[in-house]
């Protein structure tokens, strides 16, 4: 029989094997975030089911109340359904965004006996938060999947979009992960501000609204927005819109070198994380 | 005892030091790394610290509080980064710095064996192979579904080690996390320590407690003031280091205040007391009665350092003094290596008074053919006023800590023994046939 050991001295490997180690520590990471998970609920009578239940509220109450309070459609005389779906499919990748930037702040902080007390690969924690995030995204997904079905009545081929879209996203959110758990570690402050930001920031996302119904100046603002090519992804695949591929593929950049620069200032920070917390 | 450079070292530390930057405000970290201009206070964990380990050694580590043991275990462990100097390992290592890491409070004792043992690096497979032994070796059985936090102190340290412990490491590094348990699960956690090191690994312990150092440990490392200050055989660097506490609970606020300021880098250096072990006394007391000479004797007066056993062993005592006390209590106790008292004579349960004194005087103790097992054992001969049922530092004449000693040896088999028991066999065939 063989032992396995966390390897204590791995930050001596070369940068791509200490991001390998994340795929080695696969079981580890898997675990850790159903820990997370579980532990936001333990005592709740429901207990895991507020994880789907709390999601789907959330995007249920917002798609209800611009579809059927503001009766906001994509074109006028559209489907109310088609507008539902629009929101549902910008809202899911907008939440689990802001659920991976907010638990990457804390994560940490909250592991701090592991960060000081383990010989625990440490570039594992910031993932956990994606790992859970991404789950309730699938499961929304899911849920999108068979309204889409009840809508259109047909599988289109444009579902394929989803393989692209899900692959850059989870790019960007690992190296979002990466480098706010590092500077969430070091300056506590980014906490709050990043709160500011996210609420600000969901205005500035096309959510509820199409980039080609603003003006043209808030449009360029929102065309800035990194998030807006993902979320055009995922709409092209429910709504079979003409993706944005320009948008997409600098998406797909801007996601690898936030990758690696998350990973990079994560390891940086991390020698000092321990004397830090 | 120490089997340093002959054997193949696991672990090599190389002038190792490490220094903190203590802030006095966050503000003051983030101003530091836009401007570039240092805005906190150096602070040193550890100074110029070199050792090597070998295979299969148990090094205990010894050292008051934040003298930087630690620091160091954490430097061994990669888990924090050394300012200067090298570290390196050789071999897996395995730590438990800390009782429960991974453990959660919420979690049941089933759950958060899983846990910690993803921590440790165990796949689910192995945790499963492992689970029984586990909570076996734990004996947590009818608990494993109860949250964590519902158990007490000592189940908790209990599963802590039982899982740290299970997956056979080739160092094992322990931080105090023993303390916990009780008498005979800390004996089980030994058995445990001592399997592991018969399987070749290291070991490297760290505790207050000098007792568990001498039983556990072939060899001790004495940190102070976050540098190494002694390392050696444990009933050595041991008996030094109470000795040390001894003299700073005597001026403590003193030494605490040098000791703290010694770290902090603008401190005056040659105001610094480097070297604890001048402070170091084996010898004290109020001197009103000093013991000049003390010997062991063979059967024909001759001094001895080794003997064997169930040889005849007498201990010649001399003191001096002038004192009006009555009731003077001239007792010698004999010390095991590993800090076992293997015995304790007292001269009031001999019926003997001595005091009050003025002059000199002999004591002679026959301890007729000597019991004691092989080992080398330490003598502390000392005499005290019994007044007050307490010993007070005042009562205390003369103290000598484990001065002495004597390497007895065994003549016939080699026997690991605690007492060699006089004995008579008596045999005798019953109803066989011729």
């Amino acid at each position: 029989m063989t032992w396995r050991y966390v390897d204590g001295l791995d930050r001596d490997a070369p940068m791509w094997r200490r991001m390998a180690g994340v795929w080695v520590h696969r079981a580890l990471l898997h675990r850790m975030a159903l820990r997370d998970v579980r532990l936001r609920y333990v005592g709740a009578s429901l207990g895991l089911w507020w994880a789907a239940i709390t999601p789907l509220l959330f995007v249920g109450a917002y798609t209800l109340l611009f579809t059927f309070l503001f009766r906001a459609r994509l074109n006028p005389g559209a489907s109310p359904a088609e507008y539902a779906l629009y929101v549902v499919t910008g809202l899911l990748p907008w939440v689990a965004f802001t659920e991976v930037a907010t638990r990457a702040t804390q994560t940490m902080a909250e592991h701090r006996n592991l960060v000081k007390f383990a010989m625990f690969p440490l570039q594992v924690l910031p993932l956990t938060g994606m790992y859970a995030a991404m789950l309730s995204q699938v499961a929304g997904l899911i849920g999108a999947l068979a309204f889409s079905l009840i809508i259109h009545g047909e599988v289109s081929w444009s579902l394929l979009w989803l393989v692209p879209a899900t692959f850059a996203q989870l790019v960007f959110l690992a190296g979002t992960a990466w480098f706010l758990g590092a500077v969430g570690a070091v300056i506590r402050d980014v906490r709050e501000v990043l709160q500011i930001v996210l609420t600000a920031g969901m205005f500035f996302t096309p959510i509820f609204y199409r980039t080609d119904d603003l003006p043209l100046l808030v449009a360029r603002v929102v065309g800035l927005n990194p998030l807006t090519p993902l979320l055009g992804a995922y709409r092209a695949a429910f709504l079979g819109t003409a993706p944005d591929l320009v948008g997409l593929a600098i998406f797909a950049g801007f996601s690898l070198v936030l990758l690696v620069g998350g990973f990079i200032t994560f390891e940086r920070v991390r020698s000092e994380l321990s004397d830090i917390l | 005892m120490t089997k340093t450079g002959a054997t193949l070292s696991v672990i090599t530390v190389d002038g190792v030091s490490k220094r903190y930057r203590l802030y006095s405000r966050p503000i003051d970290r983030i101003i530091e790394f836009v401007t570039g201009r240092a805005r906190h206070q150096p602070y040193w964990g550890l100074r110029d610290v070199s050792f090597s380990i070998g295979v299969g050694e148990i090094v205990g580590v010894v050292g008051r509080n934040g003298a930087g043991k630690s620091t160091l275990l954490r430097l061994l462990t990669g888990i924090s980064t050394p300012t200067s100097g090298d570290i390196t390992i050789r071999a897996r290592m395995s730590a438990i710095l800390e009782l429960g890491s991974g453990f959660h409070p919420e979690l049941s004792g089933r759950e958060n064996v899983y846990l910690g043992g993803a921590v440790l690096g165990m796949s689910t497979a192995e945790i499963e192979a492992r689970y029984d032994g586990i909570v076996e070796f734990a004996e947590l059985g009818p608990y494993m579904d109860m949250p964590f936090k519902t158990y007490s102190l000592g189940m908790q340290a209990r599963l802590s080690f039982s899982v740290a412990s299970c997956i056979d490491p080739e160092i094992m590094i322990i931080d105090e996390a023993l303390g916990a348990g009780d008498g005979a699960f800390i004996a089980k956690c030994f058995e445990r320590i001592r399997q592991i090191c018969a399987g070749g690994a290291t070991v490297v312990f760290v505790s207050h407690n000098t007792y568990l150092v001498q039983r556990l440990c072939q060899r001790a490392l004495w940190i102070d003031q976050g540098r190494l200050v002694a390392d050696g055989d444990p009933a050595t660097v041991c008996r030094d280091y109470e000795a040390l506490l001894r003299s700073i609970s005597q001026d403590e606020a003193m030494a605490r205040n040098r000791a703290a300021m010694s770290r902090f880098e603008d401190a005056d250096p040659t105001a610094v007391d480097l070297a604890p072990l001048s402070r170091i006394s084996h010898r004290w007391g109020t001197g009103e009665v000093r013991i000049t000479s003390f010997e062991v004797l063979d059967g024909e007066n001759h001094p001895l350092t080794a003997v064997f056993s169930h040889q005849r062993v007498r201990l010649r005592l001399e003191y001096q003094g002038d004192t009006e006390d009555r009731d003077l209590a001239l007792v010698v106790t004999i010390v095991r290596e590993d800090g076992v008292v293997a015995a304790t004579f007292d001269n009031r349960e001999a019926g003997i008074s001595i005091g009050p004194v003025h002059g000199s005087g002999t004591v002679v103790l026959d301890l007729g053919p000597l019991l004691l097992g092989k080992g080398r054992y330490l003598f502390s001969p000392h005499i005290y006023r019994d007044v007050h049922g307490v010993v007070r530092a005042e009562d205390v004449l003369d103290f000598h800590d484990r001065l002495y000693e004597l390497t007895v040896s065994r003549s016939g088999r080699p026997y690991d023994v605690a007492v060699e028991h006089p004995v008579a066999w008596h045999h005798s065939l019953d109803g066989q046939a011729q």
